[in-house]
């Protein structure tokens, strides 16, 4: 019987607290003034944000409306509003395809820091977006043949090598990287043969043997070793007066082509 | 069955903070926003939500009884626990080890807190009190036998002597190391039944031992014995957080539902696997089967009328243009073993929805077209053009003459709404002809599915090549008049600017024309033919052929 009535009494008591803890509450909210950062509804948001924007868009950092749409997220409409007219951007071969790319956030992250500029380059989504503009209502018109035609080729074959997805290589690298082509076009076209996205640097690539007297099979020598200035300069300073240009091993050392063997640094120009 | 249950619990809480400690060597700050990751942590939400049921239950009193006839407490309990550590296991894995936002460090330190609160009351806490419990029964024992040892000293106080040295504190502390029992037989048990000051001092240490680890424990007991109010205010503080935590998912938009909204966000690639097997039924279904046969047919019946009735060009109104025999294509009507009545028969089986796109639909369109002009005008035949009266009154194009399928077809429905629409190819309205001689010239043959292309590039090149219709050059003048097709439809060429019907033109027509609008580019005045609607009729040509 005590103990009920204790226990009553105790109830009571958490009741009391409460009742005048959001009176409390209320009473604190009404006496705020409507300008104070309390009852501002950025300082809300702010407690879901996961981290700061980039420095670029530091002014947009207390109107999340700006770019935030509710469900829908981030719209590209929302980012075309300032990012229209990038002429510079829009004329150069390698970024012209923002021209009709229509999606902003796959590549274009932000919240990652101040000091992070916001770009990842994802090729893998650039080749969704690719397939979903070819998709259309009318499974007649020709995007959606097209469509269909790429799937059925990128996932029923293998990709090329492991370092690249099949979906990938349904994208024309030269569309952007044309003017990337160190090896003068002479390994064709397809880049993803043997380049993966991420970089081009080959893992499985491994240079000859610094023995190899084969190099001009890749290197190519500079505009002056086709002239007279290879004869009259080149080949003297090097105490190799019969070298031919195709012979590289000649005169260069692995080290650097500027270290001319039994010469030492050498660097005319 | 208890036993059980906290070892498979203990499991899931040590897992749930491994699966918590995981960010110090992962980070997949795009996870938790991704359609797995969301999926993950919607069942963890939910999950989160069953325990709620325990404490409803429990607390309304008139809900308890409706409720245990059908679960029992016990297996609401069950439910409170398991859901109660899998939830919180599936929505750590929903972050993705992201722990940046204020809001987010803040959801699930609570979801950590509720639970480890939970498993502290629910295994550590009864452990207290079974320990509490065993040591009491013990102190019992103890002190019981310790009166009976104090009982048998009092009988015989010569033995107590020897404890009246360690009267004082210091004494009581060191009593121990003096005091010895039975020192002659030390060999045997000692039997601490047996009076002996020994004893005594013993059991009063022990007693002393217990008396202060039941304290301890009670002391332990009575901190954590506020835990199940912590338990519930923590769980309620964090299930606000996760209200706010899910409106600010909907507020700042979520990245996997999109898709379904706009164009901005991934498809999944599963509907891209979905979309080639639609493909593969579509190629296998007798509609498309049904259809592909009808075209061919049509096609065949057509191209026959086509070659038969195709004659050379002759030159109608001073214009030179290739004409059709429409008499004799006139004789075919009514005959249901001629090409014309076969062709007819043959669009009534194909369904417009199955043709599938592509160059066979193209081709297929604009054959429609064709034949329709042909037919309108050769069963009012004779007529000198299609606009006659006995046609139309005035609007041949928007006249429904052609049926396909089920449904009835205008002339420029076949242009506008299909082939336009369907093809972005200009060269199709030089295709389209409306059996008029200042239309662009035709060979015998109908166009098809593998030669369209080359087809179109004929007939514009034919047409532009053409200086009775197609394109003039004045040369006085510097003027070039050009077909009034190009007029008619502007738009389709270049921007629309004379500049680009000019280029259109420049790219088709003859060298020597190219070569004079190059030389001229800068002054050139463009002016249009007057579009003759004349049937390009064999028999209007004109007498001097």
């Amino acid at each position: 019987m005590m103990k009920a009535k204790k226990k009553k009494k105790k109830w009571t008591l958490t009741r009391i607290l409460l009742i005048a803890g959001s009176i409390c509450f209320v009473v604190l909210w009404m006496m705020t003034p409507s300008e104070s950062a309390f009852k501002q509804s950025i300082t809300w948001q702010k407690m879901t944000e996961p981290g700061s924007l980039s420095a670029a868009h530091q002014q947009l950092k207390n109107n999340c409306a700006a770019c935030h749409t509710p469900v829908q997220g981030v719209k590209t409409s929302n980012c075309i509003v300032c990012h229209a007219n990038n002429e510079s951007l829009l004329q150069r071969q390698p970024t012209a395809f923002h021209a009709s790319i229509s999606s902003c956030v796959e590549c274009h992250l932000e919240h990652q820091g101040i000091d992070k500029r916001p770009t990842k380059m994802d090729h893998e989504a650039l080749a969704t977006i690719g397939l979903r503009q070819l998709n259309s209502e009318s499974k007649e018109s020709e995007n959606y043949i097209l469509r269909e035609e790429l799937i059925a080729h990128f996932s029923d074959r293998a990709a090329p090598h492991a370092r690249i997805t099949s979906k990938e290589t349904t994208l024309n690298c030269l569309a952007c990287h044309a003017n990337d082509d160190r090896h003068l076009k002479l390994f064709g076209q397809d880049c993803a043969q043997c380049h993966a996205t991420d970089k081009w640097t080959i893992p499985e690539y491994r240079h000859p043997s610094a023995a190899s007297m084969d190099c001009a099979q890749c290197h190519q020598a500079p505009p002056s070793h086709y002239m007279k200035h290879f004869k009259m300069i080149s080949a003297r300073v090097a105490g190799k007066p019969h070298a031919r240009v195709d012979q590289c091993f000649q005169c260069h050392q692995t080290t650097s082509w500027n270290d001319i063997l039994g010469t030492g640094w050498y660097k005319h120009h | 069955m208890k036993e059980r249950e906290r070892a498979v619990v203990t499991g899931l809480v040590v897992l749930m903070l491994i699966v918590w400690l995981g960010f110090v060597f992962h980070q997949s700050p795009r996870f938790a926003g991704s359609f797995w990751g969301g999926m993950l942590g919607l069942s963890g939400a939910v999950l989160m939500l069953v325990p709620l049921a325990y404490l409803i239950v429990k607390r309304i009193k008139w809900l308890k009884p409706r409720v245990t006839k059908y679960v029992s407490m016990r297996t609401l309990l069950a439910w409170h626990i398991y859901a109660g550590i899998l939830g919180p296991i599936l929505v750590l894995l929903h972050t993705g080890h992201k722990f940046n936002s204020l809001l987010g460090m803040t959801l699930t330190t609570m979801t950590l807190i509720v639970v480890i609160s939970g498993f502290i009351g629910r295994y550590l806490m009864n452990r207290f009190s079974t320990e509490i419990r065993e040591k009491k029964s013990l102190l019992k024992k103890l002190q019981f036998e310790y009166q009976q040892v104090a009982d048998q000293l009092v009988g015989a106080p010569q033995v107590g002597t020897v404890l009246l040295p360690f009267r004082g504190i210091l004494g009581q502390l060191t009593a121990s190391f003096f005091i010895r029992d039975f020192p002659d037989d030390a060999t045997g048990p000692v039997n601490v039944t047996v009076a002996s000051p020994y004893t005594m001092l013993r059991l009063s240490e022990s007693i002393a031992d217990i008396e202060y680890a039941i304290k301890t424990h009670e002391t332990f007991k009575k901190w954590f014995g506020k835990w199940l109010k912590f338990h519930i205010i923590v769980s309620v503080i964090l299930y606000l957080l996760m209200a706010l935590h899910i409106w600010a998912a909907i507020h700042f938009g979520i990245r996997w539902i999109t898709p379904f909204y706009s164009s901005t966000s991934y498809y999944s690639s599963t509907l891209e696997t979905g979309t080639k097997s639609q493909l593969r039924s579509f190629e296998n279904s007798p509609q498309r089967q049904n259809s592909l046969a009808a075209v061919e047919k049509f096609s065949l019946h057509f191209g026959k009328i086509f070659k038969q009735h195709w004659r050379e060009s002759v030159v109608i109104h001073g214009i030179r243009t290739t004409v059709f025999d429409y008499a004799g294509i006139a004789k075919e009507i009514g005959n249901p073993e001629s090409n014309y009545s076969q062709a007819i028969q043959a669009l009534q089986q194909v369904d417009p929805e199955y043709l599938g796109g592509g160059n066979l639909e193209k081709a297929f369109w604009i054959n429609v077209y064709n034949f329709g002009a042909m037919k309108m005008a050769s069963e009012k035949y004779p007529v000198t053009s299609i606009t006659d009266p006995k046609i139309s009154d005035g609007n041949p194009w928007k006249k429904k003459e052609i049926r396909i399928g089920n449904g009835q077809y205008s002339l420029v429905q076949v242009e506008k709404e299909i082939l336009l629409k369907k093809f972005d190819d200009p060269r199709i309205v030089f295709a389209v002809s409306c059996a008029a001689v200042s239309c662009p010239d035709r060979t015998d043959e109908i166009f098809s599915a593998e030669k369209i292309d080359q087809q179109l590039e004929d007939i514009v090149k034919g047409l532009l090549s053409n200086s009775t219709k197609g394109l003039a050059i004045g040369k006085q003048q510097k003027t070039i008049m050009l077909t009034w097709i190009l007029k008619a439809d502007k738009r389709l060429f270049g921007d629309g600017s004379d500049d680009g019907l000019i280029d259109f033109a420049r790219y088709y027509t003859t060298d020597e024309n190219r070569n004079w609008i190059d030389a001229n580019r800068g002054d050139i005045k463009l002016e249009f033919f007057k579009h003759d609607w004349g049937l390009n009729d064999i028999a209007l040509a004109d007498k001097e052929n």
